[in-house]
């Protein structure tokens, strides 16, 4: 709620003060981003130009075009590998945490608290807890190197899905009762009313949720470094950072800073037209 | 047990259950035998050898280990503060402001969304020390070059600028949650009572917003003890251990030299660090923000 307008209008120099302040903070964070694209228009020799030009001489699409045909970057496969592991991250995390979001919000069964509580108590177990133990399992089962190892330790959605249950959970206890009532005297089983009656109640949050999966698919870069090392199976976070494998390569900027734009333009995309998700997520997350 | 009660119970578990064993296989079970790793002796070549808590008693003895502790710290240290200071600031701006709010929304969180790869990257090419964008804005403001990350501490320096940057916005956002949520009638009372702005904020806002600052701090304060990729892609722990990080260190300690075991015990250290934070905004952050 902002405050009552007369208090502002007393007030002006300091509303201008306002803006400026937030103007310079819009600016901090947007800098990286210009000066990102700005030097991937470059070539090779124009960015040791001081003081920086801002906007290029002469704007230069190779890098981008190299980062598509050559044959060290493959960009269209991380893409479509990335595609694909979020696209199954998002499949199971609608089945698999509707499910168990509806049996702790509706279903009653013994130490049902008791596993709701330790199911949240995954969300704040860092990943670097998880990575020896986690990278010896991929091993064992032989799944290093391979779209399982990236997809199925997380096909509740992210690593655990806790937040994607418990959010889902909230979202079936707002349901009114009489909805599944409705449905067991039309003779519906626990299992039908939940495919065909309550989950499609609940489509809004999944919208929310699979950006929040997308979100961290997209830019997981810890997990991918540990178990992939084939450039074939290289998701967009991996293929990025490619050149930093090969310290020689690391004066060419502009190749690098094209790479991180095409790492960054699809989620800056769906980030702007879904933005409102975005901060749902965040607040729900935050408020719980 | 009644019938009814018999079917909702085998239903209940059927729907938990795919969710439950996917949490057992890929959670629960590597906590178990990441525990059970770090009492042993293990390069992954040669077969593992028990050697009781000799991986933690190695560790404290350990003075890379405590480096990277203190490094950690010092992270924490230089990033909390300046974050939260700054999304408070900004967040009781855009509570203030009538026009432009959704803008510097997404002006303020599009840095919260983006790749920290990507933007380790760009940061590392901004703190370049000769035709790096960090240098050039220090002459126009008429400071002093910095030798930014090839300098030890001056690495971690340029790394905690790369952590404000990237979660202010998040910490932002959810205290501009907690703002919109305190009832305007306080501050209509407040000013029919003649109060000035800052009375406002300091006998209203910041208290009636404390449950949503300890939340956001200790939030900032586990995700900078878990700060891992900017560390990874802009300095390697360097230069000279400077911005060695724990997260880093149990990484390189396995997956460069192979040491499993120590490794573990000090995942498991940092684990207990986490935790600790954990539990402090369980036991006394408020889990819903109350106002009345």
């Amino acid at each position: 709620m902002t405050l009552d307008m007369s208090v502002l209008k007393k007030i002006r120099p300091l509303s201008v003060l306002i803006y400026i302040v937030l103007v310079a903070g819009a600016v901090f964070m947007l800098t990286p981003f210009l000066w990102m694209i700005s030097s991937s228009l470059k070539d090779v020799e124009s960015i040791f130009i001081f003081p920086p030009q801002w906007i290029p001489k002469e704007i230069i699409w190779d890098n981008y075009a190299q980062l598509f045909t050559s044959s060290y970057y493959d960009f269209p496969r991380y893409y479509l590998n990335t595609s694909i592991v979020v696209l199954l991250r998002v499949g199971g995390m609608f089945v698999f945490c509707s499910m168990a979001a509806y049996g702790f919000a509706r279903l009653d069964f013994p130490m049902k608290n008791v596993l709701f509580m330790v199911v949240l108590a995954t969300l704040m177990l860092p990943i670097q807890v998880l990575m020896v133990p986690l990278y010896f399992e991929m091993r064992f089962f032989k799944w290093i190197n391979t779209f399982r190892a990236l997809i199925i330790p997380q096909s509740l959605g992210a690593f655990g899905g806790a937040f994607s249950i418990f959010l889902l959970r909230q979202y079936f206890m707002a349901l009114p009762k009489d909805l599944e009532n409705a449905a067991e005297i039309d003779g519906c089983s626990i299992p039908r009313t939940f495919f065909s009656v309550m989950l499609p109640q609940v489509r809004m949050a999944y919208a929310a949720l699979a950006i929040f999966v997308f979100q961290g698919s997209w830019n997981d870069y810890v997990w991918p470094l540990i178990v992939i090392n084939n450039p074939k199976k290289y998701v967009v976070s991996l293929g990025i950072a490619l050149f930093l494998s090969d310290r020689a390569a690391l004066t060419n900027w502009p190749l690098l800073m094209a790479s991180s734009v095409l790492g960054l333009v699809p989620i800056i995309i769906v980030f702007l037209l879904f933005q409102k998700y975005f901060m749902q997520n965040l607040v729900m997350s935050g408020m719980k | 047990m009644g019938r009814r009660a018999q079917i909702d119970n085998l239903h209940g578990w059927l729907f938990i259950s795919p969710a439950i064993v996917i949490f057992t296989v890929f959670i629960f079970a590597p906590m178990g035998v990441a525990f059970f790793i770090s009492l042993q002796k293990w390069n992954m070549l040669s077969p593992m050898r028990f050697v009781g808590l000799a991986n933690y008693v190695k560790m404290i003895g350990s003075d890379h280990f405590w480096n990277s502790v203190r490094i950690s710290m010092l992270y924490v240290l230089g990033t909390v503060p300046v974050s939260i200071g700054l999304a408070m600031i900004f967040a009781i701006m855009l509570n203030t402001i009538v026009h432009g709010i959704a803008f510097f929304r997404i002006m303020i969180y599009l840095p919260v969304v983006t790749s920290m790869a990507a933007a380790a990257i760009v940061f590392q090419y901004i703190f370049e020390p000769t035709f790096g964008l960090a240098n050039y804005v220090l002459d126009v403001v008429g400071l002093e070059r910095m030798m930014w990350l090839n300098d030890p501490n001056q690495a971690l320096v340029a790394v905690v600028i790369v952590g404000i940057w990237k979660r202010v916005g998040y910490n932002t956002i959810i205290l501009l949650a907690g703002l919109q949520s305190i009832p305007t009638y306080y501050y209509e009372a407040a000013t029919i009572d003649g109060a000035s702005r800052m009375q406002m904020i300091r006998k209203i806002t910041i208290p009636l917003l404390s449950p949503v600052t300890f939340f956001v701090t200790v939030m900032q304060i586990i995700a900078s003890l878990k700060v891992f990729t900017s560390i990874v892609i802009m300095t390697n722990g360097g230069p000279a251990r400077g911005t060695d990080v724990l997260p880093y260190f149990l990484y390189k300690n396995a997956f460069e030299y192979h040491k499993m075991g120590y490794a573990s015990a000090v995942a498991y250290f940092l684990f207990g660090a986490i935790f600790i934070f954990t539990l402090a905004q369980f036991r006394f952050g408020e889990k819903r923000v109350h106002y009345q």
